[in-house]
């Protein structure tokens, strides 16, 4: 049985499967399939008459600060994507909770890529360092860069297309994570520096994290494999490099290309390469112009307003605490629930005990519980 | 050298039960692979590049307050976290000896149950910590405080439902969980007040179960993957 979340018609329900602590699924409208996922934090007050009035306005803050910045950062994304960064469709709430919507992707994935012949490889690499160098220029910052978050097709006349994806967990240069918690990122491409911050370690987290992951992601697609070092020793790429040691990137025979990786594998991000830099040292030694990398420049210093975030909510539906329509849904609820009398008529028939006789020894390991 | 380089795992669950007639089902399946949940939990983190460093789970087990001064049932029953796997024969035989039994009308004393999960002696070290309440249920709750006049209700127990969304917390108030490292998941109907807390508390998923019927639609392996995927 289908079910309709902000207009978009979900045939089977969001799942909580490979997505961490997210819920996420597909839904159509306008004709067209969407990937939806749903957030579980922070999470708008519907049942207001369940909450104190401390509890609800504390919310309403915590929602609005939410709604707009992530505005904004979308709206950045948007305006940063050369096509190949998955924008941001739509961003909403439906009674409780926030979801985003963006294009259903599908293509070949990382392991089909690695069988490319070493020239569609490079151009790859092309597309892939002008989309994370057009991100960065717009002050923003992936995150989660690894292969699963890559997506590769072959159109009909031979061109090659590579989509990043799982991008709204990107961060704001300007606005870099404070909690360590918050990186939860595949720990085989950790940049040396996240590993310290998740440390407690005073580092603060720029675009370099980006450039780290996407170095040992063009290794991997150019040799089909991670750059080697002493496994007995070391789980993870940037514990070798936080001890001081190198990786063995001679698998890559080409020296440019070693040059290039080795610059974005550099352990102190002061001194690893930037993707503009990897994107101009491809380009002019494979100077190869492609129909999916535009060359013009593109004004990155426009950020969406206060003002224009506030006018973009109202379109939304959302309202600042004591302003505006409130949610359906939510003037649903407060009907629905309201004192003890809330649960009349939901109380079924009696439970049938078991048949007596049946053995009870919980005073081993449980206590009555007591006073809290 | 690499173990200095891990990124490890606290992980505490809370198993609150409803241990009223009908569950005899989900507690069957619990029963059945309790042996077995750490190796199995350690295994799927393992797949993903995570690393447990340590596993704790403690139990509280539900029915209804009321009902208790009728069925001669304990209505809440509590134990301390057990390590895992050092205490695994251990955990086995606790959940073991619950035994599914009265309940009287439908609604049952969860709140309360989830109540007593929320102020566990969470642990409050390591490199990331994962504070996990599971609820099993097919039952929806009475109010909170529903069963305070019955003898043995808690002083100090969360006076309505606004203050147990206190002791859970958000964003910008925390309660007695740490809020990056809290998690609910919730086996239960979709009715009040399983559903009221899926709309309002953050850290929540839900998976709506039919309500009188044990949750026998879950498998274990949805549970393992569940757990596994909110680490």
């Amino acid at each position: 049985m289908s079910e309709m979340i902000g207009g978009y018609e979900v045939k089977e329900p969001l799942s909580n499967k490979n997505a961490g602590f997210s819920k996420w699924g597909f839904g159509e409208k306008d004709g067209k399939t969407w990937f939806l996922k749903e957030f579980l934090s922070p999470v708008y007050p519907v049942n207001r008459g369940e909450m104190t009035e401390k509890s609800m306005q504390r919310k309403l803050t915590q929602c609005h600060e939410y709604e707009i910045d992530k505005i904004r950062l979308f709206s950045q994304l948007g305006r940063a994507s050369d096509g190949n960064l998955l924008r941001i469709h739509e961003f909403f709430r439906y009674g409780s909770k926030y979801y985003i919507a963006t294009e259903a992707v599908t293509g070949k994935t990382f392991q089909d890529a690695v069988q490319l012949p070493e020239e569609k490889k490079i151009l790859v690499l092309k597309i892939l360092a002008h989309s994370m160098a057009s991100l960065h220029q717009a002050g923003l910052v992936h995150g989660d860069i690894k292969p699963d978050n890559l997506i590769f097709r072959e159109t009909k006349n031979g061109n090659i297309s590579a989509k990043i994806i799982d991008i709204d967990g990107c961060f704001s240069v300007s606005a870099p994570p404070t909690d360590p918690d918050s990186m939860n990122g595949d720990q085989l491409y950790l940049a040396p520096e996240t590993f310290q911050f998740i440390l407690e370690q005073p580092v603060k987290l720029t675009e370099k994290i980006d450039v780290f992951a996407m170095g040992l992601v063009f290794f991997q697609l150019l040799t089909g494999d991670m750059p080697a070092f002493p496994s007995d020793d070391y789980k993870y790429p940037f514990s070798v490099l936080l001890d001081g040691k190198a990786l063995d990137l001679s698998a890559v025979k080409n020296e440019t290309l070693q040059e290039i990786i080795a610059g974005m594998l550099a352990a102190d991000p002061v001194h690893r390469t930037s993707m503009q830099q990897v994107y101009e040292t491809l380009s002019a030694a494979w100077p190869v112009k492609t129909a999916r990398v535009s060359t013009g420049p593109v004004d990155w210093t426009r950020t969406e307003s206060y003002e224009d975030a506030q006018r973009r909510l109202r379109r939304m539906g959302s309202f600042p605490p004591g302003a505006g329509p409130v949610d359906p849904r939510a003037a649903a609820y407060a009907g629905s629930l309201g004192g003890s009398g809330a649960l009349k008529g939901r109380m079924g028939p009696a439970r049938s005990a078991p048949g007596a006789g049946a053995a009870e020894d919980t005073d081993e390991f449980f206590s009555a519980a007591g006073d809290l | 050298m690499a173990a200095n380089y891990d990124i490890t795992y606290n992980v505490d669950m809370v198993f609150v039960i409803d241990t009223t007639g009908s569950m005899r089902p989900v507690l069957d399946l619990v029963k059945n692979n309790a042996l077995n949940f750490y190796n199995d939990v350690t295994q799927k983190m393992s797949m993903k590049g995570k690393t447990i460093n340590q596993l704790r789970i403690r139990v509280v087990a539900f029915k209804d307050y009321k009902a208790s001064l009728t069925d001669g049932q304990k209505p809440m029953l509590v134990t301390d976290f057990f390590q895992l796997p050092a205490q695994n024969a251990d955990f086995q035989r606790c959940i073991n000896s619950l035994q599914p039994k009265g309940g009287g009308d439908e609604p049952e004393d969860g709140l309360e149950a989830l109540a007593y999960a929320i102020k566990s002696n969470w642990e409050t070290t390591g490199m990331k910590r994962r504070q996990i309440i599971v609820v099993w249920t097919d039952a929806s709750t009475h109010e909170i405080g529903f069963g305070r006049e019955t003898p043995g209700y808690p002083a100090n127990m969360a006076r309505d439902f606004g203050e147990l969304t206190e002791w859970w917390g958000d964003g910008q108030m925390a309660g007695y969980m740490d809020q990056s490292a809290k998690r609910l998941l919730l086996f239960a109907p979709d009715v009040p007040y399983w559903s009221t807390i899926s709309d309002n508390w953050d850290n929540v998923i839900h998976f709506p179960s039919r309500a009188g019927e044990g949750l026998q639609e879950v498998d274990y392996s949805q549970i393992v993957d569940t757990i596994s995927n909110s680490i």
